[in-house]
């Protein structure tokens, strides 16, 4: 059992057990957190290793954004004389990390040679940790800082521009350096399907969310460094590596579940269709050969029910669960990772009147509870959950707002009341929103 | 797998029409319960909300439910049969298969369709599934590089492509992929688009629905 293993490109960690493999030779990746088993080919053979985490770690793959001019992340290492003309944002905005680079190369260019003329053209300048220290210091040493909007700069190469901006217009001459324009890996597409992790839109394989900060994938045990990350996979990498480091170590030495119940698949109900597999946003479902049923990894299980909610068969559900007792009324299901914290803050009187239940995340709901809840003319359910790149399961409120979206054309088909069921979303600092909301609600109102 | 989209509530609500008083909602447990149209879930969900309705109509009737492994097999029928027989009318999510095996087991009583059944399909995401087959009788995949001219191409055309096909796409529809552009893809990957210079003889439709109700014997099982 290794402690982890490193496709791509291995780091050093003296007191892990580590292991590397190429990226294009996985083949699958079983198990979870603390007990992978992850398969490759190797000389023609398929292989088997086992291990407690996994971290992939790719560079970046690099393209001129403009044809035939070099860009700056690799230049400028031989000319120490003559201007320099910087060009950032061309075609889109570059992050964070190109943006660090650029202002840092621009500045060495004229500390160098503190008498040449350098210009830095940039649509938007991202100043994190660090840059903004760099981008004063860059300033002050003489660097020619200026701002264009898309379509307003004219790049003639090999070496003019042309910068309008209002009336005015300017030329300059000189070598012209491009940002680079970063692109995942093209073995992240497999990867990410091998491993089972919900990918961010452009391919990298971090999604876009506040729970997956610095390193976390959807997948726990499964890291994401450097250009594997995301386009912002590059500013910190130390501390990135050394928090992920530290993770493992935890996994080695401590791994606790992170949620208290037990969720059970009744292997006389499941038929195995694979949809709680597919839907689980953190790959903690696997078959169970000898049982020829799902089964719900407990280490893995973030606990949000999204398997529960959308199994066919009704075949899994959590041990030892009290039934709740079918709602009626206003009733109010709040997300414990959003409404339910915010609902702490607010004033309870302003509760009052509703059953307000939480619930682990939006797309728990079922439709058949829902319109169960229904059956009194009253009736009313409002369902709240997270913004899209705060919910932690990451997929969830979308899928929640579906559940809501169909049940209302249904309702609305048959003639059963188009404002029964409500689907919102907040964040856990809006305690004063969700006051707020409750009482347009209760009035009808929304 | 048999994919099936489970009928509008309006539409059931009217097929099921008045005069009735307990409904009987029978899901399958085996193909429609992973094409997600007509397993426990579904039943479950729909039962409620004809519930509601009728409760709102102010309409007194009585809904059970129940999920058998497979509305295909008398066997699992039969396991329920009392509970058929008590209940004046059924509404089968099983694909058209199961609810005419519920009728022919139960002649008396009323079965309705609460599903459409689509197609044989193969899921290509969770919610998501696609034609890849129609069940000619007659398989000829070997012919053609694994890709079946008969489903995938919009006219079932077997000596190439009909020349509407505009960036891999169908001249039918921009969504469905020109299945004579996949064939010639994979068989030119493969190396062995020589295959396709053969002339394929019109097909055979006998097989098919052509030659009416079909009707399979394995005499290894079955004597007539
Ligand atoms: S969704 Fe339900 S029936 Fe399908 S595999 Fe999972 S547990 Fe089994
Ligand atoms: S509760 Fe959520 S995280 Fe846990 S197994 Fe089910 S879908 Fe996956
Ligand atoms: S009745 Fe139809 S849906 Fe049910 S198992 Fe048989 S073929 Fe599949
Ligand atoms: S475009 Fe392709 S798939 Fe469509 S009918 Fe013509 S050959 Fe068939």
């Amino acid at each position: 059992m290794y402690d982890v293993i490193f496709i791509g490109n291995p780091v050093d960690t003296p007191s892990l057990e580590t292991m590397q493999v190429e990226p294009g030779k996985i083949t699958n990746c079983k198990g979870k957190v603390g007990d992978y088993a992850l398969r490759y080919r190797e000389n023609g053979k398929v292989k088997e290793v086992k291990t407690r985490a996994i971290i992939v770690n790719l560079p970046h793959q690099q393209e001129e954004s403009f044809p035939n001019l070099p860009v700056f992340s690799e230049g400028l290492k031989t000319d120490r004389e003559g201007t320099l003309i910087f060009i950032q944002d061309n075609e889109e905005i570059a992050p964070a990390f190109v943006n660090g680079v650029g202002i840092k190369k621009a500045l060495q260019a004229v500390k160098y040679n503190p008498s040449r003329l350098v210009y830095y053209f940039y649509r938007s300048l991202r100043f994190t940790e660090g840059t903004d220290q760099l981008y004063e210091e860059a300033r002050q040493a003489g660097v020619a800082f200026f701002r264009y909007e898309q379509g307003k700069l004219e790049i003639n190469p090999p070496d003019k521009v042309t910068y309008t901006r209002g009336g005015a217009t300017m030329d300059v001459e000189g070598k012209i350096y491009t940002a680079p324009l970063l692109k995942p890996a093209p073995e992240l597409e497999k990867l990410a399907r091998v491993l089972r992790i919900i990918p961010n839109e452009d391919g990298y394989l971090q999604a876009e969310n506040v729970y997956l900060a610095p390193t976390l994938t959807g997948r726990r045990g499964i890291y994401a460094v450097g250009g594997a990350r995301s386009l912002n996979g590059l500013s910190g990498f130390e501390e990135e590596i050394k928090f992920t480091l530290e993770e493992i170590e935890t996994i080695k030495n401590n791994l606790q579940p992170l949620v208290e119940d037990d969720r059970e698949v009744d292997d006389r109900k499941c038929i195995l269709c694979y949809t709680c597999f597919r839907v689980c946003p953190h790959a903690a479902l696997e078959e169970n050969k000898e049982q020829d049923a799902m089964e719900v990894q407990k280490e893995a299980c973030w606990g949000c029910n999204a398997c529960i909610s959308h199994c066919p068969a009704g075949a899994i559900s959590i041990v030892d669960e009290q039934e709740d007792e079918k709602g009626s009324g206003l009733q109010v299901f709040m997300c414990e990772n959003s409404a339910a914290t915010a609902r702490k803050k607010m004033p309870q009187e302003d509760l009052e009147g509703f059953i307000s239940r939480e619930i682990p995340c939006s797309c728990s709901i079922r439709k058949e509870d829902i319109y169960a809840s229904l059956q009194d003319p009253e009736d009313r359910i409002l369902i709240l959950g997270c913004f899209e790149e705060s919910c932690k399961h990451l997929e969830g409120d979308q899928r929640g707002q579906r559940i809501v979206d169909e049940v209302n054309e249904t309702l609305a088909s048959l003639e059963l009341g188009e404002d029964k069921v409500r689907f919102e979303r907040l964040s856990p600092p809006m305690e004063q929103d969700l006051a707020n909301l409750l009482n347009r609600w209760r009035e009808g109102q929304l | 797998m048999i994919v099936g989209q489970q009928k509008k509530a309006e539409e059931i609500i009217k097929m099921l029409g008045e005069g009735w008083e307990s409904l009987l909602i029978v899901g399958c447990g085996t193909c429609v319960t992973v094409s997600l149209a007509g397993g426990e879930r579904e039943v479950e969900a729909l039962a409620n909300l004809l519930q509601l309705y009728y409760g709102k109509k102010g309409k007194k009737v009585t809904i059970s439910t129940d999920t058998i492994t497979r509305q295909c097999d008398f066997e699992f029928i039969d396991d329920i049969g009392e509970k058929i027989e008590d209940h004046d009318i059924i509404l089968s999510l099983a694909c058209g298969v199961g609810v005419q095996h519920i009728v022919e087991r139960h002649p008396q009583k009323i079965v309705f369709p609460g599903l459409n059944t689509s197609f044989y399909g193969a899921t290509t995401a969770v919610g998501e599934w696609v034609e890849r087959c129609i069940g000619c009788g007659e398989c000829i995949l070997d012919r053609f590089g694994g890709v079946c001219p008969v489903a995938r191409c919009s006219k079932s055309l077997l000596n190439g492509p009909c020349g509407g096909s505009q960036d891999g796409k169908c001249e039918v529809d921009d969504d469905i992929d020109c299945g004579w552009e996949l064939i010639f893809n994979r068989m030119k990957d493969l190396d062995i688009l020589d295959k396709l210079l053969v002339f394929e003889d019109p097909k055979d439709w006998q097989p098919y629905r052509d030659g009416g109700p079909r009707k399979l014997v394995n005499k290894e099982y079955y004597d007539e």
